[in-house]
């Protein structure tokens, strides 16, 4: 209660214009929707200007915000509205090198951080987190933006469903697809990847 | 449960979404069926590795970049702001300017029409009691008679009190001609007439220059006496009364003092005549004589005032300024004054208004559209070099 109190009054002074009060709004949350960001864009310098974007959209529309839904999940509806925008518009300029240089730079990134953090892990040959990370982009972005949600952020089903403005029973139904769909292209990269290596 | 419920509420079981029931059935299913445990396994695996993702820190920048991003963004929306502000303002300006303009030349006209108002009203109560003093004058007077006649017959003129009565009114007309006409006709039957009539177009620097110039008239009607009441209420419907005086002057005093001088007048003259008779020096004769011209001029000075006073008592006097307008507002002054009535009067007078508003407005915009294009064109050249120079930047 104290904390809605408190949100409630810094909402209160965002909708004077207030920056200082802004900045504290979003503190918990900017770390958040710039890894959503992040994971539906790949690109960080994206990311960051993506997230930025939402931000200053959220904070242009805050005289808006109605109170009905909790402000986070306002906050993130705008975040992920903003980076599926960003994707549909830019999927002209998203080359196929681009996209494969991309992927590199992260891998690699990845498996130097592998080795540091999970030595155990990189054991298990048959499945590696460039596998899974790699699998996530190639899902279409109704799923990617599911699964980001759920499986990385942890948003519950209802918070989801607010975020994406859909009922609970379309955010179940499509975790489900996102998840099978997952394990559908890992598995068919894991025999590319063997065949490769045969 | 089959292994295709299975596949349909794993992603449930894994998140905790699933109830009671459904979560012992889904694990009993787990501990059965060894291609769904596998399948389950697999999931899980994928999945864990998913969450042991950890969350990428804010680059260093971040916060910094978009609070100089939020301001800039409060800089321009106030801008973006300002602009329909600021044209909403001049606006303003142009409307309030105009209104004031024309107040001022309205509300001359308003302030004399709200002084003849007034003054009619007030105007309006004195007749009515007049009226009422006349008419117990005139029981008085017929009582007077009777008494009078019953003491004395010889003395029944004498009683009879003279009055001259007079009328000033002024009058807003529609149709000029049509109501002078109409004046003309109703004089005449009431056997009366017209004394004097002076009439020409109304100098006003409003219509001074369109072509329905307003008339107007001063006329000095002449009626007997016992019509000048029906006239009076005659000319009332005629149109909207902004003056109406009505005088009675009691003359009777003057008058019969007047006619007792010429009485003893003539009894001196009488006697001056007798002494002329009798006289015998030429010298008393024409001093006689001389003295009874002066009597005879005098008696013929009164008699003329007899005579004029006479007349005026028997024919009233009205006096009648005329003036034409355009639109009469007042023409059912003679209905109940109710609310609906001012508020119709209002309505009039705002249409009115409006329309001699739009009027001017229209001329005032084609008076100035030169110094408009002028600074229409400078605007359009900033603009344009504005642009030029953002595009270039």
């Amino acid at each position: 209660m104290k904390l809605l109190k408190v949100e409630y009054k810094l909402i209160k002074k965002c909708k004077k214009g207030d920056i200082d009060a802004f900045e504290k709004l979003i503190e918990n949350h900017e770390k958040r929707a710039y890894n959503i960001a992040l994971k539906m864009l790949k690109d960080p310098n994206d990311a960051m200007d993506v997230s930025q974007e939402a931000f200053i959209k959220v904070f242009k529309s805050i005289k808006k915000f109605n109170h009905k839904s909790s402000f986070s999940t306002w906050l993130y509806r705008i975040v992920v509205n903003t980076c599926i925008d960003f994707i549909k518009k830019n999927k002209k300029n998203y080359s196929l090198d681009q996209s494969i240089q991309t992927e590199e730079g992260e891998i690699k990134r990845e498996i130097t951080d592998l080795s540091i953090t999970d030595p155990k892990e990189i054991l298990d040959k048959k499945l590696t987190r460039e596998f899974v990370q790699s699998a996530i982009n190639k899902l279409d972005e109704i799923h990617k933006t599911v699964i980001i949600l759920r499986d990385i952020q942890e948003f519950s089903y209802k918070e989801i469903s607010e975020i994406l403005d859909c009922s609970l029973g379309t955010v179940k139904s499509r975790i489900k697809r996102g998840r099978d769909n997952l394990k559908e292209i890992i598995i068919k990269q894991m025999e590319q990847n063997n065949d490769l290596l045969v | 449960m089959k292994c295709k419920d299975f596949k349909e509420e794993m992603s449930l079981y894994i998140d905790g979404m699933l109830d009671k029931n459904k979560k012992n059935e889904f694990e009993k299913h787990l501990k059965e069926c060894s291609k769904c445990r596998k399948e389950y396994k697999e999931m899980m695996k994928i999945l864990n590795h998913i969450k042991k993702e950890e969350e990428v820190e804010l680059p260093k920048n971040y916060k910094k970049e978009l609070r100089s991003k939020l301001e800039s963004e409060k800089k321009t929306s106030r801008k973006i702001k300002f602009k329909p502000f600021m044209g909403l303002a001049a606006g303003l300006v142009v409307i309030l300017m105009s209104v004031t303009l024309y107040n001022n030349y309205l509300n001359n006209d308003k302030l004399m029409q709200g002084a003849k108002n007034e003054e009619f009203s007030y105007d309006k109560a004195a007749p009515e009691n007049s009226s009422i003093t006349q008419n117990e004058n005139k029981n008085e007077s017929k009582k007077r008679i009777n008494l009078t006649s019953d003491d004395n017959n010889m003395k029944n003129i004498n009683t009879d009190r003279k009055i001259i009565r007079e009328a000033y009114l002024q009058i807003e007309i529609k149709s000029y001609d049509n109501t002078l006409e109409k004046i003309n006709n109703y004089i005449t039957k009431a056997n009366g007439y017209v004394e004097n009539v002076r009439s020409g177009y109304d100098i006003d620097y409003r219509t001074k220059d369109s072509e329905d110039k307003l008339k107007k008239a001063n006329l000095t009607l002449r009626v007997p006496e016992e019509k000048f009441d029906d006239t009076i209420k005659y000319l009332d419907n005629l149109g909207k009364i902004n003056t109406k005086r009505v005088t009675r002057n009691d003359i009777s005093n003057q008058y019969f003092d007047t006619k007792n001088t010429i009485k003893n007048l003539k009894i001196q003259e009488e006697r001056l005549r007798e002494i002329l008779k009798k006289a015998d020096k030429i010298e008393d004769i024409l001093q006689i004589e001389n003295e009874l011209r002066r009597i005879r001029k005098e008696i013929d000075r009164y008699t003329g005032t007899i005579k004029n006073w006479d007349r005026l008592v028997s024919m009233s006097t009205i006096n009648i300024e005329l003036t034409e307008v355009k639109y009469l507002n007042n023409e059912i002054k003679s209905l109940d004054k109710g609310i609906w009535f001012k508020a119709k009067e209002g309505f009039i007078s705002t249409v009115n208004l409006i329309t001699k508003g739009i009027e001017g407005i229209i001329i005032g915009l084609i008076t100035i559209s030169p110094l408009l294009i002028l600074i229409g064109s400078l605007l359009v050249i900033f603009i344009l070099i504005r642009r030029y120079l953002v595009n270039k930047s």
